[in-house]
């Protein structure tokens, strides 16, 4: 008699299952709770198993696992290993952090809030459901909005060069603090990276700077720091670096290493998390039709 | 008196005309069929804000100067280089404060054998080239000759030529003037425009499906609320009403239906087709 309403509602396990699936790995096929269930006027259909073998290929990237994941990178990201944060907080655009903190907080959520999904989808309790979905969509909406930070400025940051090259010609060798952080940033890159400038040596002489006012151009036209040197940094020819030979003198610009590591959080923050939000996307849907049935 | 006022005239035009045909020394200078110009070698420096390098002028200038001359390095405004006249003694050779007075300057005094006619070899030794502008500290040491190799002051734009002395500071030869040279002005890096322009797709990309996710996940779970509750709200839908006394036939009874039942059945039923919601337990 019931058949009609029946053949809809026996996706109801189905439904669980994907929810404890999608919210975790894999589950050994485990009894799903019959009672508590309050205004349902079909029947169950017997023996349906918690874990079909549908779920279990559809979910390869489970929203625990995501986040614990997502928890990690961007506290990979916070670590800043190329020490690039200075660019950015003398900028004053360094929401690229302030996108990794936030999904460092979301990534811990998800983990936890995906585990409560997993109780609660298995308890089958409308409450238990309604509380997931409700901190699920504030966790969403903050990583939707760290995601966004995160890549606008890195945009305004390494676009293109010209935000770089007037912050280094601006604050080199200034003499205030931030511009004795910013020296000893561009020296170190300057020396790990074998560079010079933002998109080479020239930036120097086509533009004036705190550097220039503080060394005459004859004396060097650039910061000693890109003379090539020996092993025990002695410069390999004073004459030729003065002169910008290219055996004695680092031509490379430091642009393209800086807006390397700038990308590389960026991507590490918007994509990954991104990605995720596409995966979680079905299934807080799912769970929204869940919620429906009960 | 006409004979006594023409004959002065004869005479003055006599004088004049010696005068013209008196050998002046730049008619006798040698020019020498070479243009100085920036050196071909591939340096970043080769034109700063106030310096720049010359190539030197190896092999060309062998077969027109003696040992004993001097090579001297003119350097003027573009605009003064027509007016430039060489100077005749040594006395004359101006210095580099002239250059801000007359526009022009002379310096760099150089022998022959500094300019020998080989192959320059790069790497190791020295780079062959002449920078005008290479000492900074020439002005302040009293203790230098007065012709200083100090840096520029504007950024020209400037053209220069050698020019062969001898030793008592008459000109024997010259060479051609070079092309104009402008130093590079260093702009103001205030002037850098930092706006990164156009929206990279990427974000555009990343900030509109974000926007559209979280909007349509938060629709989908108002209307899963509103489905949810709806039943607190609107009371329970109550069975069709049966249209009783629209049917004015005669009411055939096919099966064993009991009274209670009859009366409330709707007209046209027919068991086992139309299910009814049951009322009964």
């Amino acid at each position: 008699m019931a058949s009609a309403a029946a053949e809809a509602e026996k996706g109801s396990p189905v439904v669980v299952g994907l929810l404890v699936v999608g919210n975790i790995i894999i589950l050994p096929a485990l009894p799903r709770p019959v009672g508590a269930r309050k205004g349902n006027l079909f029947t169950e259909s017997p023996a349906a198993p918690a874990a079909t073998p549908e779920p279990a290929f559809l979910t390869c990237c489970p929203v625990q696992l995501s986040g614990l994941a997502l928890f990690a990178e961007t506290v990979w990201v916070t670590a800043d290993q190329y020490r690039v944060y200075p660019l950015m907080g003398v900028s004053g655009k360094d929401d690229v952090f302030a996108g990794a903190w936030i999904a460092i907080f979301c990534g811990f959520s998800f983990f936890v809030v995906a585990s409560f999904g997993v109780g609660a989808a298995l308890c089958c309790r409308r409450s238990m459901i309604l509380t997931y979905l409700v901190l699920m969509l504030i966790v969403y909406i903050f990583e939707c909005a760290s995601c966004i930070t995160s890549y606008t400025h890195r945009d305004y940051m390494v676009s293109n060069p010209s935000l770089i090259t007037k912050q280094m010609l601006t604050f080199y060798s200034a003499d205030t603090d931030q511009g004795r952080e910013l020296t000893r940033l561009w020296d170190r890159i300057m020396i790990e990276q074998e560079c010079c400038g933002t998109s080479g040596p020239m930036d120097w002489v086509n533009f004036t700077s705190a550097f220039r006012a503080a060394t005459p151009e004859v004396v060097l036209p650039w910061p000693p720091l890109c003379c090539r040197r020996t092993g025990n940094f002695i410069p390999l020819n004073e004459e030729g670096c003065r002169l910008g030979h290219t055996d004695y003198l680092f031509t490379k610009g430091c642009f393209e290493h800086i807006s390397h590591a700038i990308d590389s959080y960026t991507w590490g923050i918007s994509w990954f998390g991104f990605a995720i939000l596409m995966w979680t996307l079905p299934v807080m849907l799912m769970a929204m039709y869940f919620y429906t049935t009960l | 008196m006409g004979l006594s006022q023409r004959q002065p005239g004869p005479l003055l035009s006599l004088l004049l005309m010696g005068a013209l045909v008196w050998p002046p020394p730049c008619m006798s200078l040698e020019l020498i069929p070479y243009t100085p110009q920036i050196t071909a070698w591939d340096l970043e420096g080769k034109v700063t804000a106030a310096t720049f390098s010359l190539e030197q002028p190896r092999c060309v200038l062998d077969g027109h100067a003696a040992v004993a001359n001097t090579i001297w390095l003119v350097v003027a405004f573009s605009n003064a280089s027509r007016d430039f006249r060489n100077p005749q003694t040594l006395a004359e050779i101006p210095a580099f404060p002239r250059l801000l007075t007359d526009g022009h300057y002379m310096t760099l005094p150089l022998s022959l054998d500094q300019l020998p006619c080989e192959d320059p070899v790069g790497g190791g030794r020295g780079i062959p080239l002449l920078r005008v502008g290479n000492d900074p500290g020439c002005l302040a040491d009293l203790r230098e000759p007065p012709f200083c190799n100090t840096p520029l002051p504007s950024p020209g734009p400037y053209r220069v030529k050698f020019l062969l002395m001898d030793a008592s500071g008459s000109p024997q030869a010259e060479t051609r003037w070079s092309d104009p040279i402008t130093l590079h002005q260093g702009k103001a890096p205030g002037s850098i425009d930092t706006w990164p322009g156009r929206r990279s797709g990427d974000m555009i990309v990343i900030a509109s499906i974000l926007s559209s996710l979280a909007g349509l996940l938060l629709l989908a779970f108002l209307a899963a609320s509103t489905v949810r509750f709806s039943s607190l709200w609107w009371p329970e839908e109550v069975p069709e009403q049966l249209r009783i006394g629209s049917f004015k036939g005669k009411r055939y009874m096919t099966h064993h239906i009991p009274p209670t039942e009859a009366a409330t059945l709707p007209v046209g039923y027919e068991p086992g087709l139309d299910p009814l919601p049951s009322l009964s337990p």
